[in-house]
């Protein structure tokens, strides 16, 4: 269970999230959508632990754990998992030893034995197969050269290697044609479990015609204003956000 | 050029009278005199604007003991494949004991002291021909006074069939010593094969090695060269290397510079035939207050030919690190293609770089490019490694090894490949969250 609670968060003493409350159970999958500019990226940096934020106020709480008192890598470990919007290229790096040394730097924090070289391989194979992901990519540098869409479905395979419970995927939807966009809905779709709970940040409905989600909420000006059922997404998607954004002055 | 008064003059001057030469006693003396008209320059000289030569020139050299004699053991460490030939050489002296390079076909493996005493003129035009010590102190004293080393004919048409592994291990007996090592390859027409230098020693003794290398390669020969540092922290390493090469050939030059507190390396490739590719590059790792200069010209003199270099700084604490490439196209030399990159990668506020980047062009139809950077490790890089799970250090040191790999990536002979990695691999922290590098 993800639990965010009273969330306050700025950048450059420019406050971005002012005071979100947001609880994921085991087994769900919450939409977060809102004009640009809302925070839903900065919710998404600010879970994983960028430190170019900083979260002035509120809590991260992960399965009984505080996430603001861990590290990035030890959230990772924590099992929180953030497919990037604009994964980073990283020459010189292969895709492979990067993950190799990432899945085993999980299971050394979760004092778990390391995989060794036929395991990682078995893994690989099986988790590719999942986001129909070219194995040939696994010897490039870490994302070096990748199509848009490549670089997603290396995204959310990377998340199905690291098993992680809760999943944030920050406009994962963004530059894919409706072809990509299939697949890593179904890569995400197979990985729905009962232990696992997902946040998918997305400016538009489409996604979620894929990854049909339990509970939507619209994130305004650093707030969540409105919280429905997946068919709040496609009123959203008839009516535009400023409707929203209209009620939410109202309220104010 | 700037000089300044010191006493290397008078202890150059006692060990070049006590090494009497046979045979070569002009280009002694020549280099000699050479030393005296410029000796160490001073910071002021702009081809030593980076390298204080201060403190090797207060120092009273003594010459390498003639019965120096190490065992196996003391250089270890520093061998690759067991079974790969190798000379050793301790202190300038060779070691028949450790050395195993026997005879290999078409190849002809010789001491230059024997060389010399038996046929003194045998190598006039070759030896000391293209080091261009004239222009270089350290240079010209080592061409001044050394007294051994090793000259590789390969003959033509012929190929090595392994590596040969040259070790000059420097033991610090008695200093400070001033030792020479040199080396001479002759690669014949359509001849191929692989030399790798040493420079190796422990311990803090003060020495000065000034080793130089002439590689004269002819037509259509395939060659890699490679010299890996690793000396001793008192060891002042000041090296030469020369290269000529011949129409289609394609020869590599790489300098790993590890350990030492001073490696500066002058490196000349002069591309003589059509459609020559030579191909020269650079790693050094600084720490603490090491410094490193990499001192680069490539002549290009005929059309057609294509030169690489690629140089990479990996600093730390105040380490400091200077490159200087010159690439020179002469008249008439059209269609030349020439690449030369300098990247510093600094991982402390304190560490400085510095590139000097030089064209001289006089021909209208060719591409040269150059390109310098200096940065620290990219922070999203960092921050999505450690989204993934990779702890902070782990990260900065995957990402200092990628860096470091590009260059590392080109060394051949998987067993140098595999030491410059592990010596890599020592000088980053949390190396073990790491997976091994296939």
């Amino acid at each position: 269970m993800l639990q965010i609670t009273n969330l306050h968060a700025s950048i450059d003493d420019q406050p971005i999230l002012r005071g979100i409350d947001l609880t994921i159970n085991d087994g769900e999958v919450h939409s977060l959508m809102g004009p640009n500019g809302s925070g839903k990226s900065t919710l998404a940096k600010v879970l994983a632990g960028d430190e170019a934020y900083e979260v002035t106020d509120g809590s991260i709480v992960l399965n009984g754990e505080d996430l603001l008192e861990l590290d990035p890598h030890e959230r990772s470990a924590a099992g929180l998992f953030m497919a990037f919007q604009y994964p980073v290229e990283i020459p010189g790096v292969s895709m492979k030893y990067f993950l190799r040394t990432a899945i085993n730097s999980i299971r050394k924090y979760r004092e778990l034995d390391e995989l060794d070289a036929y395991e990682f391989l078995s893994l690989v194979k099986e988790r590719a197969a999942m986001v129909e992901l070219d194995l040939d990519l696994l010897d490039r540098p870490v994302n070096g050269g990748f199509s848009g869409g490549e670089k997603k479905r290396a995204e959310v395979f990377q998340m199905a290697m690291l098993e992680p419970t809760a999943c944030i995927l920050d406009e994962t939807d963004s530059g894919l044609d409706i072809d990509a966009l299939r697949i890593v809905a179904d890569g995400v779709n197979k990985m729905r479990a009962d232990n696992r709970s997902f946040l998918v940040i997305t400016h538009y409905q489409r996604l979620l015609s894929y990854i049909v989600p339990d509970v939507v909420h619209v994130l305004v000006d650093g707030k969540i204003v409105q919280t429905g059922d997946k068919t709040l997404a496609l009123e959203l998607e008839e009516h535009g956000y400023a409707c929203v954004e209209k009620n939410n002055a109202v309220d104010a | 050029m700037s000089t300044m008064t010191n006493d290397s003059t008078c202890s150059f001057n006692a060990l070049f009278k006590a090494n009497t030469p046979e045979g070569l006693s002009t280009l002694r003396t020549e280099a000699l005199s050479a030393f005296d008209t410029m000796q160490w320059p001073s910071m002021r000289d702009e081809a030593w604007r980076y390298t204080d030569t201060r403190p090797i020139a207060a120092l009273d050299y003594t010459g390498a003991d003639a019965t120096t004699e190490i065992e196996l053991e003391a250089i270890r460490p520093f061998l690759l494949d067991e079974g790969m030939p190798r000379l050793v050489f301790a202190d300038g002296v060779f070691q028949p004991g450790c050395s195993t390079a026997g005879k290999m076909s078409g190849v002809r493996i010789e001491r230059l002291a024997d060389v010399l005493a038996s046929e003194p003129n045998r190598l006039d035009g070759k030896l000391g021909a293209h080091s261009d010590w004239k222009d270089d102190p350290a240079a010209a004293i080592s061409t001044a006074l050394f007294t051994d080393g090793v000259l590789i004919e390969i003959e033509e048409g012929c190929s090595m069939t392994e590596p040969l592994h040259i070790v000059f291990h420097n033991t610090g007996k008695s200093t400070p010593t001033a030792v020479q090592p040199r080396v001479l390859v002759l690669a014949g027409n359509r001849s191929n094969g692989t030399v790798i230098e040493s420079h190796v020693g422990t311990g803090s003794h003060e020495i000065l090695s000034t080793p130089v290398t002439e590689i004269i390669a002819g037509d259509h020969v395939h060659l890699d060269h490679y010299r890996m540092v690793r000396e001793g922290s008192g060891t002042w390493h000041l090296g030469d290397f020369a290269l000529h090469q011949g129409a289609e050939s394609e020869v590599s030059s790489c300098v790993l510079a590890f350990d030492g507190p001073v490696i500066r390396t002058r490196m000349r490739a002069t591309l003589g035939g059509d459609d020559g590719n030579a191909i020269l590059h650079g790693l050094a790792l600084g720490h603490d207050k090491r410094h490193v200069e990499n001192l680069l010209r490539v002549n290009h003199m005929v059309p057609n030919c294509r030169s690489r270099e690629a140089f990479k700084h990996v600093l730390e604490d105040n380490a400091t690190a200077a490159f200087t490439g010159r690439i020179y196209v002469a008249e008439g030399a059209q269609k030349t293609d020439a690449v030369q990159t300098n990247r510093n990668l600094l991982l402390s506020p304190t560490a400085r770089s510095t590139a000097r980047p030089q064209l001289e062009i006089y021909a209208d139809d060719v591409k040269c490019t150059h390109g310098a950077t200096t940065g620290e490790l990219d922070p999203d890089a960092m921050f999505y490694l450690q989204a993934r799970g990779v702890p902070a250090e782990a990260a900065r040191s995957m990402l200092v090894q990628a860096f470091a790999g590009e260059i590392l990536d080109d060394v051949k002979p998987p067993a140098l490949r595999a030491q410059a990695i592990e010596m890599l691999r020592r000088r980053l922290p949390a190396a073990e969250h790491l997976a091994m590098i296939e």
